[in-house]
Formats: C-alpha cells, structure tokens, sequence
C-alpha cells in the first residue's frame, strides 16, 4: 500500500520547491471566515479515512471554524516532506518513518495515533510451505526498498529463530501484488493486513500473514497524524479544533461504519470508485485498531516511542537515537 | 542510326492531355543535337523516355537497335546530383559500381580529370567545389556511364554567363576526342547553335521542326560572334515568336 | 588561438553560469532558503558522493549502464529493423505504426505487472523498459530518413541501371543516416533513462533503484549524489555519439 511510487514523485518535489520556498503557508481565511487547513493524506481515500470525511460531510470541521483541504500524495514520503517544508498544514504518515525523519533533521512532530499498531505483515501464498518466519529461510522475499521493511523482515525472522542472511530479498518496486502473484517471490512484506490481503483473497490468492508485533518488532503506530515543529508552535489551537472534529467524525464510524463507508464511498465515487466489499472488510479490521480502549482516540504512549526509536536504532536503520519527547505531542490533552 | 523515335507519345498519369505527341527524330550516330522549345513542350520527358526511366507506350524508341532500358544511355539531370559522401573520383566511378563494369578504371578517371583540370581535386568532396566544377564532374560520371549517346538536360543552365563560356570552350575542344552522341537541351539559343549539328524545335503544337547548323567544325566559343551564328538565332527566335 | 583559448571561448560561459548556479544553491542551501532534506547542499551532494563512492562507482553505474547499453543494442537493432520494414512495405507500415506510437502513450505503471509478469526481476526487465523507451525515436528517425530523400537522386541511380537494393546501398542509406544519428543520440539518453525507470520496477541494484532506496529513508543527499552520476553517464554516452557520427557525417557539415 505504501509502497507505490510514482514517476513525477521526485519532479513533483522539484516543481513545488522551485515554485516557491516559503516555510509558511498561505493560511488565509475563506470567504466565510473560516481557517484554511490543508491535510495529505498518506495514500489514497481509503477505509481508514473515514472519521476524516465523516468529520467534513457532517459538518464537525465546519463547526470548528474550519475549511478542511483533502490532498493526495504523489510518493510515499512526499506527506513527511511537504509537512515540513510548510506546503501542508498537516499529514498522515507512518510512525517508523517520522523517526527516521527526525533522524535526518526534519522537523515533524506526531500529533496523534491513527492506527495504533502495525498493518504491515509478511505475506506468503496459503498453499506454501512456509509456515513461520523461519521458513523463509532460503526463499525469496519481495519488499519496496525501504530500509525499515528490512530492518522488520530481519527482526521476525532471527526472533523466530531464523538467520536473515539466509533470506534473498528482491526490492520489486512499484506493485508488491504482481510479485506474489506472479510467483516470483515466495512471499512479501509492506502490504497491509486491511488491504493487500485482502485483495489477494479477492482475486484468488489466500494468503497467510505474519504479524511483526508478534515477532519482535515493537508494536509501532502505523499512521500518526504529523505537523512541522513550527506548525504546531503557530497553529496548536487549530490542530486542536482540527482533531477534536475528527475524533467526533471517528466515534461516529466506529457506532455505525455502514455509514461512515458510505460518505467516503459517495465522495470517491465520482474520481476513482472504491470497491465496497474490500473497504467494508477493511475498515472491520482497522477499527478495533484504530480506536484504543481506554485512552482518547489518538492518544500515543511515549513508551512505544521509546520502543520503536530503541529498535531502529539497534538495527541500524538510524545512525544515532532520537529525542522522542520532540518527537510527538498528544494533540489531545 | 544511333536514336531513333518514331510516333512518340506520352501522357503524365493522372494527366488527360499528352506532354509529347507524335514526336518522330532520327539522330545519327556522333551527331551533336540540340533540343530547344518553349517551357512545357516535354523536352525532358523525351530525354527521360529514352533513359528508359518512363516507360515508353506509345510509338518505338530505339537506341541502336535496341528499345533502351534504364542504364542503357548516360543520362545527365538539370542538376549535378554528385553524392555529397563521395570524393569526385568516387562520384565519377559510381555507374561503373552500378553496372558492375570493369571496363574503366580509376587511371581513366584521373587521366579525364587531368584533361578538364580538376585533378587536384580528385579526393575533393563535392561541397568544396564551385557549381561549375561540380557540372563538369558530373559530365564526367555521365561519359563514364560507357554510353556512346549521351543525354544531357540543360547542363549549363545553372552556371554564371562566364563559366558558361568556359564550358562551352572545354566541350568544342574535347569534342574531338568524344566520340558520342549527344542529345542537349538548353534554352539558350546561342549555345544550341555553337554546340550543335542540328536543332529540333519543338512548338507548342508538337510539331518538331529540323534546323541544320552549317557551321565548320571544329568550331571554338568566338564564332559566337560570326553573323551566320546570329542568323541562325534570328531565325530561329522568328520562328518561336509566331507559334 | 590557442587550444586553451579556444576551450575557454566556446565553454567559458557555460563554466561560468554553472559557477554562479553552484554557488546560489550551496548560499540558498546553507542559509535555509531551501529545505534541505529536499534541495541538498552541493558540498553534502558531493561529501556523499565521495562516502559512497565504492557502491556508487563500481556497482550502481556499471549496473545501470550495463541495462542501458544492452538495451540500447535492441533498441537499435529492432528500430531500424521496424522502420525498415515500414520503408519497403506499406501494408507493414499501415498495420505497424499506429502500434509504434501506442506503445509511447501507455505510462509505465501500466506496463509494470505485465513486465513483471513476463521478465521478473532480472536485468530482462530493465531492458524491456529501456527499449520501449529508447527504440522510439531509433524508429522516427530512421523512417523518417528514408522518407524525406531527394528523389532525384534516386532517379539518377535508375538512370544508370541500378537495381533497388544498390539505390537502397548506395543512395538511401546515405542520406538517411543525418537523420538517424539525431535519433540514435536520443535513443543514447533515453536508454539510461529507460534502464532507470526499468530498476524502479523492481531491482537490487542500479543508480535507478539508490536513488529510490535513498529517496525512501529521506536521504535527499543520497538522491542527487546518483542524480549526478546519471547525468555524467548520459553526457558521456551523448558524447561518443556525437563523435561518432561527426566521424561518419563530415559530409554533412556546412563548412
């Protein structure tokens, strides 16, 4: 899911950047006096943003005084960089990557947890002889490039008992299902347990997943909700306001998701129509890992900070640790 | 007889009417013919039948005997069409290469080159020479074609009046070493009758009319200025005038 | 003048802007004009460079330029065999033209599954990429060639007896090639963009698939060190085309 990268990802960046470089954005009210928010999500419109366009169909944004503008990114990372270069208010990304973020000096900070554990898995073909990460051993494992996919690959495999170095692993770029389809991996890891996996199964391709959290890989935020340092700093009562809409939109997906599917389904009609089926199993999965049972929803834990900035550190994915109490701010509290 | 045309006629396709009808002319062997009409009269197309690069369906060609087919005669265009890859030596031996003939050689090549004083331009490529110089090889890769008749459409008709002159004074002082027979057409009066045994007229009715140049020979480029010359060109001239 | 002199006349500009260029962008860089985890520095850009030169150097390039050139060798293999074809038959040029021209308009996302499908992830890939990119403008250039020739030479050629194959040698041939060495140094560029975009779709190594790899940690470093390197092996191969073909084309240059 997060792994499709599109060819105009780099020239898009280069056109924006050389458009204008200004750390601020235009937040100019509009006509009705309202805040302009501008929000990238982290793919495209999908079961899981639901509460966001439940928010702005039902009029919980509006309420809040605020214009709420949905934008799609062009590559995975795009929503990370863009957030910090001032061209969005706000983005939806990944919790491992923002720490490599902070890592590399870019300035986000995580407002809230979207998705309170990990979606990404490893997936093999039910019919295959694997049957635990250790198996893998000797087999080919399809992944994006991206470090962290390895770094969880080899996590799983040694805390099942395995030798990662026996693996091969084949970066099969764009489209991880053509890859496990066309059986020319054994398996793959990045796609998500609320999408690809169920896709697979559609078209005929059961799968069997393994989940990282079980593995020892720390059982991370797949999506937070990200500002820049600055942004928070400037706008932390709007990000409020903006959240408080959402929680609302959230609360309202979770007592009826028929719904909640239905407002994002009729809105994505019209540009790119979703299949009803995939997001109605999708946003099953997802809610019970959405919402937490006790805390607010969003609310993150600094010890499952502390956890994911500990482990990429030990497998090498950042060279030095992290302040995680910069790291994120519960927009909540 | 060395061309022969009897009852030639020829239609452009896609045309209705004929650009050449009934054309009959006999040209005897080492004559030097000119052939002069008014624009549109199909003077070319005639060179480009006997060439052999129209077919000829109505009335008989021949060419010694023989129904020419294309490489049968040397055929020289308007222009020098040289191939500017080819060094001048190069272009000179090209219909050799064509017709895979062994009959002449480079040395013939630099021997013809050193009679019309281009041999220090041998491995010259075409762009380094003057128009001039490039007509003249070009006249040179025509007589390599080995044909004893040669057709040549309005050779000099690109050239300035000076190196027209110098052209004409190279032809009537190799002429005796040629022994071919040549068909010409210019537009040029002057040159027609300084060059020529006979002119055909061609008018616009296709009628041909048959002018023979009593001139000695051999003749050199001042007997321009002989009245017998500039007779002939009145006449002539007349005789286009009242079509 | 002298050699020297002569380098400085022609390049002196150029040098200069890119001087000037450099400079802006290492002050805008430095100063935080640019966001630097998206424009680098240049000093960082070749600090980077430098760190990564094992990989970069002897892994990457000769990977990505080893699917540029084998693709390249297809590209002008099968381009000129395609417009061939369409010189000497028009039922062929009917029937495979408007395919030529598809087979441009489809974006390679699109591509991507079916190439996976049918190549893997194996070097075939890269060049099955690379020559649906590259053998366009090998196609263009040559048909196109051969269809702007002066007839008359062609005319004179048949006038002396030639048969069609030795007007083809002889005449054709010739007058093509201006036209398609301007193709052939496209195909040249285009290749190492196609065997870039080729590791995309899946690759262990290659300039294509760092600069991705690099892209996807955040490593906007990382991204331009191989954007470098990708434009010097473009130029480069730009380069030794262009001298190739002023070596067979002195004909063709207006003194």
């Amino acid at each position: 899911m997060k792994k499709i990268i599109r060819l105009i990802g780099v020239s898009l960046l280069f056109v924006l950047i050389a458009a204008g470089c200004s750390s601020q954005q235009d937040t100019s009210k509009t006509k009705d006096g309202k805040q302009k928010v501008t929000i990238m999500l982290d793919w495209y419109p999908n079961a899981v943003h639901s509460a966001i366009y439940t928010a702005k169909e039902k009029g919980y944004f509006a309420k809040e005084g605020l214009d709420v503008d949905i934008k799609m990114p062009a590559e995975t990372n795009d929503p990370l960089k863009l957030v910090a270069a001032g061209k969005v208010d706000l983005a939806i990304s990944y919790q491992p990557q923002l720490i490599v973020s902070r890592a590399e000096g870019i300035p986000v900070v995580s407002l809230a947890a979207i998705v309170r554990h990990p979606l990404d898995c490893i997936m093999v073909p039910t019919n295959s002889s694997i049957h635990r990460p250790k198996d893998l051993e000797g087999k080919n494992i399809g992944y994006s490039s991206i470090d962290i996919e390895q770094a969880i690959l080899n996590t799983m495999i040694q805390t099942d008992g395995g030798n990662p170095k026996k693996v091969k692993m084949t970066d099969v770029g764009f489209d991880l299902i053509p890859a496990i389809t066309s059986k020319k991996v054994d398996g793959i890891i990045g796609g998500y347990i609320n999408h690809e996996r169920i896709l697979l199964e559609k078209e005929g391709h059961p799968v069997r997943i393994f989940n990282p959290a079980q593995y020892g890989v720390p059982d991370y935020y797949e999506l937070v909700l990200v500002a820049s340092e600055k942004g928070l700093q400037e706008k932390k009562d709007v990000y409020k306001k903006f959240w408080k809409a959402v929680a609302k939109g959230q609360s309202e997906v979770t007592k009826n998701p028929q719904a909640g599917l239905k407002i994002l389904l009729d809105h994505e009609n019209d540009s790119f129509p979703l299949d009803k089926q995939v997001e109605t199993k999708s946003l099953n999965i997802l809610l019970p890992l959405m919402n937490s049972k006790d805390k607010p929803f969003g609310y993150q834990d600094q010890e499952v900070w502390e956890h994911v900035n500990d482990w990429l550190y030990k497998n090498k994915v950042i060279k030095e640790k992290i302040d995680v109490k910069k790291a994120f701010y519960n927009i909540n509290q | 007889m060395s061309v022969c045309l009897e009852n030639v006629s020829y239609t452009y396709p896609g045309e209705t009417k004929p650009v050449i009808f009934n054309f009959s002319a006999h040209i005897e062997k080492g004559e030097f013919v000119s052939l002069i009409g008014k624009s549109g009269t199909g003077k070319s197309t005639l060179l480009k039948l006997i060439a052999g690069l129209f077919p000829c369906e109505e009335g008989i060609i021949s060419v010694n005997g023989k129904t020419p087919g294309p490489g049968s005669v040397g055929y020289m265009p308007q222009r020098d069409l040289l191939l500017p890859w080819r060094t001048v030596i190069d272009n000179i031996m090209l219909p050799l290469e064509v017709q895979n003939k062994r009959n002449l050689t480079k040395a013939d090549a630099e021997e013809w080159l050193k009679r019309i004083g281009l041999i220090r331009w041998k491995d010259a490529l075409p762009k380094q020479l003057s128009g001039g110089m490039r007509q003249r090889v070009a006249f040179l890769r025509t007589l390599f074609m080995g044909s004893e008749v040669l057709l040549l459409d309005e050779p000099f008709a690109a050239l300035d009046a000076l190196t027209k002159r110098e052209m004409h004074d190279w032809l009537l002082s190799i002429w005796k070493e040629l022994d071919n027979t040549i068909l010409f057409i210019t537009h040029d009066l002057e040159e027609a009758i300084l060059l020529s045994d006979k002119i055909l007229l061609l008018h616009a009715d296709h009628k041909v009319e048959e002018i023979i140049v009593d001139l000695p020979r051999p003749r050199s480029v001042d007997m321009v200025y002989w009245p017998e010359v500039q007779t002939y060109r009145k006449t002539i001239e007349k005789k286009i005038a009242n079509e | 003048m002298s050699k020297l002199k002569r380098l400085l006349a022609d390049y002196g500009a150029f040098g200069l802007l890119v001087i000037i260029v450099v400079s802006l962008w290492e002050w805008a860089a430095r100063t935080g004009k640019v966001p630097s985890f998206i424009i680098p520095a240049p000093s960082k850009v070749l600090e980077m460079l430098y760190e990564q030169k094992q990989a970069l150097l002897w892994v990457h390039t000769p990977a990505t330029l080893k699917e540029a050139l084998i693709g390249f060798a297809f590209s002008f293999a099968g381009g000129i065999t395609i417009a061939l074809a369409m010189h000497f038959s028009k039922l062929v040029e009917k029937m495979l033209y408007p395919f030529v021209l598809f087979s441009q308009t489809i974006p390679v996302i699109a591509l991507s599954p079916i190439f996976v499908l049918w190549f893997g992830y194996d070097i075939w890939s890269k060049i099955a990429v690379t020559v649906l990119v590259a053998f366009f403008p090998i196609v263009i250039s040559c048909y196109d060639g051969f269809k702007n020739i002066d007839q008359d030479y062609v005319d004179l050629l048949r006038s002396m007896g030639a048969s069609k194959w030795k007007i083809f040698i002889k005449v054709e041939v010739p007058f093509a090639m201006p036209s398609l060495f301007s193709g052939i140094k496209m195909a040249v560029i285009y290749s190492i963009v196609g065997a870039t975009i080729g590791e995309w779709l899946g690759a262990s190594e290659g300039l294509g698939y760092y600069t991705r790899r690099m892209s996807g940690n955040l490593n906007a470093e990382g991204v331009f060190a191989a954007v470098a390197l990708l434009t010097v092996l473009g130029l480069v191969l730009f380069s030794i085309a262009t001298f190739i073909e002023k070596s067979f084309l002195k004909w063709n240059r207006k003194s």
